[in-house]
């Protein structure tokens, strides 16, 4: 018995001893696999507009913007421009996917996760908020989307839920956030960790989780159980002034991962096929809307317009009509591209793009908006115009156009052509112009509303203003007036050859393709089941949404 | 050499291994010492320690893909391979001004392109056997196991394995290894009667680290320097642990706690009835799945001890087994953690990387089940000796496999995969020739396998084995229901009839570009045959070993024949048809057009690369007979031994390796393997790539002991 007491001592030694060791050898010495979670949001806010790869909504915006027609190709005949698609290896088109399930995805759900373990509730609430805007930017993107199975890391394939579940996690997800938000405690490392979106304000944090929610009512506009009163009273809660704005920032260093997506740096705009579009100038759409040759503004130039688009070698403002292409215009009027180079070979061009002479949200550095008290107003313009309440309606108007021209003339006054500027004098005269703003409530339209709001958010809320045209299903008329509530908006839908689009000869695009190298090659069953591959898919993008259907 | 006393007991020994290759500037050389005591203390103890330390050194030589053979086998053959290099040392090119842009003369490629491994090894063990009481002993054995392996691979500046603006590369490494083990058992035995008990419990603890570092840089300072200072400062690249960034080498830590216990009971000696259980605990797993346990048991029967009748027959002896065993195989250290990676955009920080390296990640587990028998016939001058098993993996852990980014990731590691693998092995041994002078003991090994792949992810239509995708578009791929030893590939185009579709622009086939399963690298059965003949004091002894079925991917000829040097292109200029169906439109109907376009390779080389699949280079049923080794051996006898007080023994031998092949193979030699025999799962045998047939060696020595 000698021996065996002492062995069941050391034994019992050893025991506790190697638990220890084995434990200190779990995690990986050679990387980190674990990380302080504040660490984690500089990359999911930058993916908010583009993150070092180049995904966030901003890639993707410049192909939708060529169907709502903020942008059209250069040359004639494309793709996009006839809202069609391209789904293929590519991935075209494709980025909003792979922004909400891997870059914001997992990196968002451990932040959240470890911030929740250090009782860090404003990053948790940052998060909630971030992952609610997330789930509305790919159901309104896709429709039917992976919800209830996300983000489980011991599955292969992957179910799709209803757009209604996606919705239903909007929400969810945005009073999780203003839970989470309100019982924030003093966090003095988000400060730095937020610093290029809300430079840790709790406060604003509040206000983008109120945006979501604004927005996500805002949505329901075509259905019976539309809530015109949780849009406004969201909309009141968001951001009220350009400095609750929403928006991501750039350090815009000599790395171009640090600068803006739309920047001369990151040379964005450069696709020459017409089947990846990126070849890309301001839509004729947007400039008539600035130039006063759309009828709704019939006559009536915008100080706006050299803020947001470029000129041409005659000095005035023009767009390239939707699948047309820029050589039908004659050389002097073709618009400069986004970064500033005339289209005029006769004119000595100012290449190579030179971030000094860009402006608006195409500087190296320009902050990208993802949600502005602009938008939040026509919100409540729009919710409030529904209700029968003409009267705020056409307050919340005008603010909404105000905070446009705040934004403009407070955040992007650079480079503007000597002489162009925004003055108090034409401010002033476009806001007094009846025929802009009308004095009379009753006079006020939905086109009114909607057409300002998509000047306001030209550029940056290309996806946003997308949802708004579907829900108006591009071409709606408004009863009141007999025109359309999109005013001037037609599609050249005539692709190459001059054949409709072959998966939409008379509908237009209400959805867009899952990533092809994430579903297609890896989870093709459940996407046949959706109707987004196999037979018949070759119309899929035209099926409406359920958001916008009755 | 040996000395000591009664007591304790010390064991010195040495040895030097120095061999120079077949293939120059290719050796190896070993330096071996070891020291070992056995004391004994007291009454109950003994204690063994032991110290071993070897030096080697491997002269190592480019193999497989860059390897010397390919560029053999490329050279024209009217030039003097002999002539590597110009009046200055330099490398001399046959057609290209450029003398990157152009392969290596073998010669220059064995000789400018050097490697090194150095190895330094020191093990230290100690076994402790105490016996306090009869029926009780406690053994304990503590393993420390250090090597450091320092090596470099050098590319000359005009290799065609550098660029002209490299100007050289060269690859410095080093690895470090410590591992520290012990297992200490209790094992009480007692008898009762007719049984037989026997009671193990034990624990074992084992902590294995392994450091590896590299460094590669270009703009060599000189063609004999090997130091890593010989590369331009700016060109170098630490290889591993980029992402701390302080130098440290790359870890690998492996803790493992086990504790286990094993019950014997036997009834007189005639049936032994054994289970045991292992629980471990293990470093690479969460803590939620650190702690895993599994259990075996076997039984045995010897059949004629029980029913003593049989040894009335001519079976003398004869026994049944089975057994059951359950056990479970960890993932590589950190396979089971995402890592971060530096955020370069605005605000720094930090992002997932691609894979899912799953957290909740198991250990693989096998259910292994077995029987066997054993026989003995005729006074034991005839054996049988037959096993059957089956052994089923399940929870296999798939690295880096894509799916939906629905797991918030591109690329993914699973247990998703399972597979069964079953076979039969059959020994027969039999004592041929007994007599005083002569004798002949003869042995037959058969064995057959078989397996299947059981299950994959559902949205991973083709499985395969990377390590296998060594040229061209052929590599060791399977999906559910085939064996795990398959080959796909692309291939030929065929009609509904299997006849080989045709281009009607061109003549030539048309290629199916998608991995199919092409062929089967499971042999159909091996058979080895051992022989050992007596004649007073000669011996002779030799392993035959016959393999029947099987295919080989012989990419070796693939290459060769893009290259215009394979036979397959000696009739080049032959204009020919090839036999086929066009593929007009009436490919699937009952008058196919038969194609009667002349192709004349010598002008369309696309005959020979572009339109030749690799399913061409699959080679069906390969077989081999061949002499393994033979071996003569003569014994001197007491009366004529020489220094007979000093010797105890001493022999002579001959043995001769691999001297006689029979095989339809094509190629040089069908035991090919793609990778090293180490490689994840099945491996790469059945790949031809650059392979060197076995050479055939003989060994002549003399054998003593005093």
């Amino acid at each position: 018995m000698k021996i065996i007491i002492p062995i069941i001592f050391s034994a019992a030694v050893i025991l506790t001893g190697c638990s220890k060791m084995i434990d200190d050898a779990y995690l990986s010495p050679n990387s980190y696999s674990k990380v302080e979670p504040e660490t984690l949001l500089p990359q999911i806010v930058a993916s908010m507009a583009g993150n070092y790869a180049g995904h966030g909504p901003l890639n993707d915006a410049r192909y939708v913007g060529a169907y709502i027609q903020n942008f059209s190709f250069y040359l004639a005949n494309s793709t996009f421009d006839a809202m069609g698609y391209n789904n293929g290896v590519g991935d075209v088109a494709q980025s909003t996917w792979r922004t909400h399930y891997y870059d914001i995805g997992q990196n968002n759900q451990r932040m959240m996760e470890w911030a929740a373990e250090q009782e860090r509730w404003g990053l948790v609430g940052i998060g909630k908020a971030i992952e609610a805007w997330g789930w509305m930017l790919v159901a309104d993107y896709y429709g039917e989307v992976i919800v209830n199975e996300a983000f489980n890391t011991s599955l292969t394939t992957f179910n799709y839920d209803s757009e209604e579940a996606a919705y239903d996690r909007i929400r969810l997800r945005a009073f999780e956030a203003l839970e989470n938000l309100n019982k924030a405690t003093a966090d003095p490392k988000l400060a730095e960790a937020d610093q290029f979106f809300y430079g840790g304000d709790i406060e604003k944090w509040k206000k983008f989780a109120n945006g979501v929610l604004a927005r996500y009512y805002n949505h329901f506009s075509n259905k019976a159980s539309y809530k015109p009163d949780s849009a406004i009273y969201y909309a009141d809660r968001a951001m009220t002034t350009i400095a609750d704005n929403a928006s991501v920032k750039f350090a815009a260093t000599a790395l171009s991962a640090t600068n803006n997506f739309f920047g001369p740096l990151r040379a964005n705009f450069a696709g020459t096929t017409t089947a990846n579009p990126t070849g890309i100038r301001q839509a004729a759409y947007i400039a008539n809307m600035l130039n006063g040759i759309n009828p709704e503004f019939a006559g009536v130039p915008d100080p706006r317009a050299w803020y947001m688009l470029r000129g041409n070698t005659n000095g005035t403002i023009v767009g390239v009509a939707s699948g047309a292409g820029q050589a039908v215009l004659a050389a002097a009027d073709r618009p400069e591209n986004f970064h500033g180079i005339t289209q005029n070979p006769t004119a000595s061009n100012t290449s190579p793009a030179n971030d000094q002479n860009c402006r608006f949200i195409f500087r190296n550095n320009s902050p990208i908006p993802v949600m502005t008290a602009a938008e939040m107003k026509f919100i409540k313009a729009e919710a409030a115009f529904k209700k029968g309440d003409k009267a705020t309606s056409l307050q919340a108007f005008k603010d909404g156009i105000n905070s446009h021209f705040d934004m403009l003339t407070t955040v992007y006054n650079l480079a503007i052509p000597a002489g162009k500027e925004i003055t108090t004098a034409n401010r002033n005269a476009y806001l007094s112009n009846p025929a802009i703003v009308p004095t009379d409530p009753n006079a006020l339209t939905l086109t009114k509303i909607m057409m300002q709001k998509y000047i306001a958010m030209f550029g940056h809320g290309i996806l946003e203003t997308w949802m708004d045209m579907r829900r108006y299903h591009y071409t709606d008329i408004d009863p009141q007036t007999n025109e359309q509530v999109y005013r001037g908006y037609a599609l050249n839908i005539r692709v190459a050859g001059n054949q409709p689009w072959p998966g939409n000869p008379s509908a237009f695009v209400y959805r867009y393709y899952p990533r092809f190298n994430s579903e297609n090659v890896w989870n093709q069953v459940s996407l046949q089941k959706i109707g987004a591959a196999g037979e018949g898919s070759q119309s899929y993008h035209t099926k409406t949404l359920w958001i916008v259907q009755p | 050499m040996d000395f000591g006393n009664k007591v304790s007991n010390f064991r010195v020994s040495g040895s030097l291994f120095d061999q120079d290759g077949f293939i120059p500037a290719n050796g190896y050389k070993r330096y071996n010492l070891r020291i070992s005591n056995s004391t004994k203390i007291g009454k109950y103890v003994d204690i063994a320690p032991a110290f071993s330390y070897a030096s080697t050194s491997n002269n190592k030589v480019l193999r497989g893909a860059s390897g010397y053979l390919l560029n053999l086998l490329t050279w024209p053959a009217n030039n003097d391979i002999r002539n590597y290099v110009d009046a200055n040392g330099l490398k001399d090119p046959l057609f290209n001004a450029n003398p990157n842009g152009e392969i290596d003369n073998p010669f220059y490629n064995v000789y400018k392109n050097p490697g090194e491994d150095k190895t330094n090894r020191m093990t230290g063990t100690l076994g402790i056997n105490i016996k306090p009481f009869e029926w009780l002993t406690v053994n304990g054995r503590f393993g420390y196991d250090y090597y450091r392996t320092e090596g470099y691979q050098q590319y000359d500046s005009m290799s065609f394995y550098t660029t002209r603006a490299q100007k050289g590369v060269q690859r410095n490494y080093y690895t470090n290894y410590y591992g520290y083990n012990h297992t200490i058992t209790a094992t009480a035995r007692k008898e009762f009667g007719k049984f037989t008990t026997r009671l193990l419990v034990g624990t074992m603890w084992q902590d294995y680290e392994t450091q590896t570092w590299s460094i590669n840089g270009n703009n060599l300072k000189s063609a004999s320097r090997t130091d890593s200072a010989n590369t331009d400062p700016a060109t170098r690249v630490i290889l591993f642990n980029q992402q701390f960034r302080n130098g440290e080498p790359n870890y690998s830590i492996n803790r493992q706690f086990a504790t286990f216990g094993e019950a014997m009971i036997g009834w007189n000696n005639a049936i032994f009835f054994t289970y045991s259980h292992r629980f471990e605990e293990s470093s690479i797993f969460p803590k939620q799945f650190r702690k895993y346990n599994y259990p075996a048991a076997s039984i045995s029967m010897i059949l004629s001890d029980l029913i003593p009748e049989i040894k009335n027959s001519p079976v003398s002896y004869w026994k049944i087994r089975g057994s059951l065993a359950n056990t479970a195989r960890s993932s590589s250290p950190y396979a089971n953690q995402s890592i971060f990676l530096f955020n370069t955009g605005s605000g720094g920080g930090f992002y997932y990387d691609f894979t899912n390296a799953n957290p909740n990640l198991q250990p693989e587990r096998q259910n292994t089940f077995e029987l066997g028998t054993e026989f003995r016939l005729f006074k034991n001058r005839l054996s049988v000796d037959a096993t059957y098993y089956n052994t089923s993996n399940k929870n296999l852990i798939v690295q880096n496999f894509r799916a939906s980014y629905g797991t918030g990731f591109v690329l993914n590691t699973l247990n998703v995969g399972s597979n069964n693998n079953q076979g039969v092995e059959l020994v027969v041994s039999l004592d041929a020739i007994k007599g005083s002078d002569f004798n002949w003991k003869t042995r037959f090994n058969f064995n057959k396998m078989w397996n299947e792949i059981t299950s994959l992810p559902p949205n991973v239509p083709e499985f395969y084995i990377s390590d296998t995708w060594l040229y061209g578009n052929a590599r060791g791929g399977g999906a559910v229901g085939l064996p795990t030893t398959t080959i796909t590939a692309y291939g030929y185009e065929r009609n509904k009839d299997g006849k080989i579709l045709i281009d009607p622009a061109n003549g030539l086939p048309v290629n199916d570009q998608v991995f199919k399963v092409r062929g089967d690298r499971n042999a159909n059965f091996t058979l080895g045959w051992v022989n050992n003949l007596s004649y007073k004091n000669w011996t002779l002894s030799m392993l035959w070993d016959l393999k029947v079925g099987g295919d080989i991917f012989n990419a070796t000829d693939d290459y060769l024949t893009g290259m215009g040097r394979s036979m397959r292109t000696a009739d080049r200029e032959v204009p020919r048809i090839v036999d086929g169906i066009l593929k007009d439109g009436l490919e699937n109907t009952d008058n196919p057009t038969i194609n009667t376009i002349v192709v004349t390779p010598y002008y369309n080389n696309a005959y020979y690369n572009l339109n030749m699949p690799e399913e061409e280079f699959i080679q069906k049923d390969v077989n081999w007979f061949r002499l393994r080794d033979i071996t003569v051996a003569y014994q001197f006898g007491n009366n004529i031994r020489p220094f007979k007080k000093v010797m105890k023994s001493l022999s002579i031998f001959a043995t001769v390796t691999d001297p006689i092949l029979f095989t339809n193979y094509t190629g040089a030699d069908p035991q090919v393997n793609g990778t090293t025999a180490g490689s994840r799962g099945v491996g790469s045998f059945g790949f031809d790539y650059g392979n060197v047939g076995m050479p055939i060696s003989v060994n002549v020595g003399l054998r003593t002991s005093f």
